[in-house]
């Protein structure tokens, strides 16, 4: 009896409509994620911070919603057609918070700091390749390279290489991370790591069509279900990530909107190419025709994404169809029995831990079991995948067979998500090279589109590239997520980026 | 007694060496590079060395024990790989959440725990007494998170009564006090019920009863101050339990305790946060059996301490 | 000499007059129906979750993407889960897995709790000093942090779960019987024994042992509950036993995800199971307690 009434109670509870009442205030509050890390860019790999800082600290270029370079603190660049000298004019009459004017020195401070290895800056990697930057007058700075980097201007525009103001540097030297002073419409208020960020209306800020709104509060809630039951009971307006499978609910409690725009991580389950099975390319191939990518976007993701058609995402500069990816589970059986897999093999596929990815794993498992291939799936706590994958990985020592993951190219540009994951280079555990895929016409067409600034020869390098990793198959290709938020009907000027970043310096209420 | 106690206090000493030892073998055993996981997964390898020489995580274990064991002598429990604070502030920040949260969570658990307990005790094989212990067991009966999980879509989503999460306001104490609580009222309940019963067979009770008292006063008055002691006793126990935070019910709340802290170092191999976390639920939990067993001789000074 | 032979010989056919000490606690659970419902209930559910290949339409595994997040229906008693399975046969299935975990774990923590326990009990001086220290720190240690930490080295999966929740009872079986064995290796018939030239060996199995059994048992029905609802946990952090593997509380924590979406049967169906069967051992554990306890006699 009383269980009836429980699943009454349940029932009810659920299914019922969820009113809300209206918050007005020219506040917003946004629930994130993931924790925060630390407010210096220059020195994090972490989406959350970049997204949280940039109302803070400003870039030279910025990406507009569908990761097209814009102006923010340069208004004009040019590249020589070498790719070794790169000119950025700055805005004029910037201040930032505290008062020091923006010019050329502000930007080569920040700039030295990145490229200084010494100080063992996360991001300094992005600026090896910068000789010396040159100041010649108050409004212009000039990159020099090393050596030809073709994709230096996204690199600059990367959510990481954010301008400092240099009397900060100065005195707050590496605690800069926890006092952050930059030009941007929002000034730095309070953090208590782990429980809220709070930032607060920069009156002066240079654009003075904006802000519009008087104060931002960034919580960080991993729990999925909490994050959207904020929304939903008006605690906050924004919440960056949405998971996909509650995107119907959200939309249909009226009220909310769902904002949905295609990503640029492209999900992969990498085949170990240095173990026999998969050296055989029938295999591999074999290998994708028997996963059903469609079904995949559907289970995985609740239909919120799309099937890849090249290594790198239509989004991402320099992006080639490779035509569709096909699912025949005849033609998959025709190949391993012809590679003389007939009865399949046993595999370890190793995962990530959170929902997704066990999603992810159980729909590999059951998908490879039509060709009779028996995996054994290993989601892995987060630490436990970075010393194993990351830390203490030995290439012809791998014991994984597949290994799942997914990379999103922060530069918007293709140099960064094929070098990284196809190049040969890139073996993990130096990036994420995941497959121990090596083939010289890649590894030659990457370094040659990166020789020349000159946008149509890099077209043409990546895309002999494409071809030859698309007809390899060194990884199943599997989905590209969309990036899915939801915000409070009103609310306008917040939103998410295909890069996984999100903005909200344009904030206001109707 | 006074030379017990001390003697008790002196005993703690090798028990929490043991601790700290095992703790500090027990983290470093833990898979995990913290330098790959402050970088990210997309961080290169390069990245990643520059992080860890900025973490000094290149020492070796063993100088890394003894540094440890030389700040905690010295009160300095030190710095926080991920944040780089103090981690006695970050404790010290977490610490009242969690307080007020087991207080109240112990408050109503308790009061709940102790009239369900008599009252079942005294109407032993009613209706009521197993209508009491069935609400008792189901308490320790359902997966914490779930029930949580629960009372948010119900209370804050559905009805909007009361914030989903966070500690802005004393109200967000409610639904994960009731939570958290909902485990040690089941044990308070029950533990009360077996406890009145055992006094109630008592002779001193048989002779209230005898003199004429009413069965209210004889219950209320005479039983249940006599079976406090034990009461008391598990409810100290329970305290100490509460205290070190609960992981999962923090989690689902978004608290900004003890239990949070723990979770997000031990996922960021946060080693000094951990180490001083644990350190320091041991040290509460020792202490705390220590004042129960001296409370014991207050309350009833037949109990020799040898 | 053969055995057959002996056999029916060796039972006589005689009246009891007097209650074995068996037929006395029979009579004492009997007359506690919601101890027999509790054990009838967990025993139908055994029996069920064996029979479930045999007399169930769908496996556990048997995905179908055409029918994802139905709701219970006539065929699906408690609708299928994001992959289209069959969540009724998924909870049946599981209820082996849920209840195997909470068994074998907690026979291991009891197997080793009470060995250590007796021989601290029964020797005293500096092993009843090491044991006990030893018990302290597994107490002062949060438990679940400790299952953590144990599944994090030991990597995830059937065993290593059966490892941790197995270590979490070990210092309370302990703690348990040290403290009966204190009291009754005072005891006159122990002192007999002891007399007449019994070793420590059998004195402690054969005279002290059966003696705390009662105890033992109890804690361990109750155990058995909070094993799974330990093992829950662990999946609702992401460290429990492989995730396609159907076992309740990876269904309850994948499940959560949907809860807000209105897909409520994901997360009832296999919350609901792991309530009753827990509320099942609690109340079987507090019937196995009154029975064998001889001050509680309601008549």
């Amino acid at each position: 009896m009383k269980f009836f009434k429980r699943a009454a109670f349940s029932a009810a509870l659920f299914a019922g409509s969820m009113l809300s009442i209206p918050a007005v205030a020219a506040d917003l509050s946004i629930a994130m994620d993931q924790i925060f890390q630390k407010m210096d860019p220059h020195n994090s790999n972490y989406n959350v911070d970049y997204s949280a800082a940039s109302g803070v600290l400003e870039r030279l270029i910025g990406f507009d919603k569908n990761m097209k370079l814009v102006p923010q603190l340069a208004t004009s660049w040019e590249g020589s057609d070498d790719a070794k000298t790169f000119t950025f004019k700055l805005r004029e009459g910037v201040k930032f918070h505290d008062g020091t004017d923006f010019n050329a020195a502000a930007v080569k401070a920040n700039f030295d700091r990145l490229a200084d290895q010494s100080r063992n800056l996360a991001k300094n990697s992005l600026f090896k390749v910068v000789d010396k930057v040159e100041t010649p007058d108050d409004y212009t700075v000039v990159l020099k390279l090393k050596e030809p980097f073709g994709a230096m201007i996204n690199t600059v525009a990367h959510p990481s290489v954010v301008i400092h103001s240099p009397k900060a540097l100065e005195e707050f030297g590496k605690d800069v991370e926890k006092h952050p002073v930059g030009t941007g419409p929002f000034k730095f208020k309070e953090w208590i790591p782990g429980e809220r960020l709070v930032l607060e209306k920069n009156e002066d800020y240079w654009d003075s069509e904006w802000p519009k709104v008087d104060k931002v509060t960034f919580y960080p809630v991993t729990e999925s279900s909490t994050r959207v039951s904020m929304l939903l009971s008006d605690e906050v307006q924004f919440i960056h990530i949405l998971p996909a499978e509650l995107a119907d609910s959200v939309e249909s409690s009226g009220g909310y909107e769902v904002l949905e725009v295609p990503g640029i991580t492209v999900w992969t389950a990498s085949m170990n190419m240095l173990k026999d099975h998969f050296k055989d390319e029938r295999v591999r191939r074999a290998f994708n025709l028997a996963v059903d990518q469609q079904a995949f976007v559907g289970v995985v993701y609740s239909g919120h994404g799309v099937v890849p058609d090249s290594p790198i995402a239509p989004d991402t500069r320099f992006y080639e169809s490779q035509g569709p990816l096909k699912t025949d589970i005849e033609e998959a059986r025709r190949l391993m029995k012809e590679a003389g897999y007939e009865d399949g093999f046993d595999i370890a596929i190793w995962g990530v831990n959170n929902s997704t990815g066990v999603r992810m794993l159980q729909f590999l498992q059951q998908q490879l079991s039509q060709i009779n291939v028996r995996a054994d799936i290993v989601p892995m706590e987060g630490a436990t995948r970075s010393e194993k994958v990351f830390s203490s990985m030995v290439p012809e020592k791998a014991e994984f067979d597949m290994l799942l993951g997914g990379w999103s190219p922060s530069t918007g540009d293709a140099d960064w998500h094929l070098r990284p994951v196809y190049a040969t280079e890139g073996w993990i555990p130096k990036i994420y090279n995941m497959a121990f895929y090596s083939n010289e016409t890649v590894d030659e067409a990457i370094q040659e589109a990166l020789n020349t600034a000159d946008p149509e020869k890099r077209r043409e390098a990546y895309s002999v590239a494409q071809k030859q990793i698309w007809k390899d198959a060194p990884v199943v290709w599997l989905a590209i997520e969309n990036k899915m938020a939801a915000r409070k009907k009103g609310l306008s000027g917040v939103f998410q980026m295909p890069d996984g970043t999100m903005q909200f310096t344009h904030a206001a209420y109707e | 007694m006074l030379q017990y106690f001390l003697r008790r206090l002196a005993a703690l000493v090798p028990v929490l060496f043991l601790i700290s030892v095992f703790v500090f073998l027990f983290i470093h055993a833990l898979p995990g590079d913290p330098a790959r996981l402050l970088a990210g997964e997309s961080a290169t390898q390069e990245e990643v060395e520059a992080i860890r020489q900025a973490l000094n995580l290149d020492r070796p274990l063993f100088a890394q024990y003894v540094d440890f064991l030389k700040n905690l002598a010295s009160g300095n429990l030190g710095t926080s790989l991920r944040t780089g604070e103090p981690v006695s502030t970050m404790i010290a920040r977490a610490f009242m959440p969690t307080f007020w949260l087991s207080v109240c969570a112990l408050a109503w658990s308790v009061l709940f725990g102790l009239i369900a307990g008599v009252v079942s005790a005294v109407r032993r094989g009613s209706a009521g007494d197993h209508a009491g212990m069935f609400l008792a067991v189901s308490g320790i009966s359902m997966p914490n998170f779930w029930l949580g999980l629960l009372l948010m879509q119900f209370f804050s989503v559905h009805l909007g009564w009361l914030g989903t999460s966070g500690f802005d306001e004393p109200s967000d104490l409610i639904l994960p006090s009731i939570t958290l609580g909902a485990g040690v009222a089941a044990i308070m309940a029950r533990f009360t019920r077996s406890a009145v019963i055992d006094v109630a067979r008592e002779d001193f009770i048989r002779t209230a009863r005898a003199k004429g008292l009413r069965e209210r006063v004889v219950i209320w008055k005479h039983a249940l101050r006599n079976a406090l002691i034990p009461v008391v006793t598990m409810a100290g126990l329970q305290f100490g339990f509460l205290l070190g935070g609960s992981i999962v019910v923090e989690k689902v709340f978004r608290w900004p305790g003890l239990g949070s802290l723990l979770l997000d170092a031990i996922n960021f191999r946060d080693y000094a946060v951990v180490q001083a976390e644990i350190m320091l639920f041991s040290l509460q939990f020792l202490l705390i059996n220590l004042a129960v067993d001296m409370l014991y001789g207050f309350i009833n000074p037949a109990i020799r301490y040898k | 000499m053969s055995l057959v032979s002996d056999a029916p010989a060796a039972a006589p056919e005689t009246e009891l007059t007097v209650r074995s000490p068996f037929g006395e606690f029979r009579r004492r659970l009997t007359a506690r129906p919601g101890a027999l419902a509790a054990g009838i209930f967990l025993l139908v559910m055994l029996v069920a979750a064996l029979a479930a290949p045999w007399i169930l339409p769908f496996g556990p595994d048997e995905f179908d993407y055409k029918n994802t997040l139905s709701a219970p229906s006539a065929l699906h008693w408690a609708g299928t889960d994001e992959f289209g399975r069959d969540i009724f046969a998924r909870i049946l299935n599981g209820a082996k897995l849920s209840m195997f975990i909470g068994f074998v774990s907690v026979t291991i923590g009891t197997v080793i709790g009470v060995v250590a326990g007796l021989l601290a009990g029964y020797f005293g001086g500096w092993l009843d000093s090491i044991v006990m220290r030893i018990a302290d720190v597994l107490f002062a240690f949060p438990g679940i942090l400790l299952a953590i930490g144990i599944v994090a080295i030991l990597g995830a999966g059937l065993t290593n779960v059966i490892i941790a929740v197995a270590v979490f009872s070990v210092p309370a079986f302990a703690r348990i019987v040290r403290s009966g064995t204190l009291g009754l290796k005072e005891a006159t018939y122990v002192e007999a024994a002891r007399a007449a030239g019994a070793s420590d060996f059998v004195i402690m199995f054969r005279h002290i042992l059966p003696g705390v059994l009662g105890a033992v048992i109890v804690y361990f029905t109750m155990r058995i509950g909070t094993s799974i609802l330990t093992a829950t946990s662990l999946s609702f952090i992401g460290l429990g036993v492989e995730p396609s593997v159907a076992e309740w509380g990876a269904m309850l924590s994948t499940g959560r995800e949907y809860m807000l979406a209105g897909e409520w049967h994901l997360t009832f169906f296999p919350g609901l199971a792991i309530f009753l069967t827990v509320l099942c051992f609690n109340i079987l554990g507090d019937g196995l307690r009154d029975a064998l306890d001889p001050k509680l006699d309601d008549h």
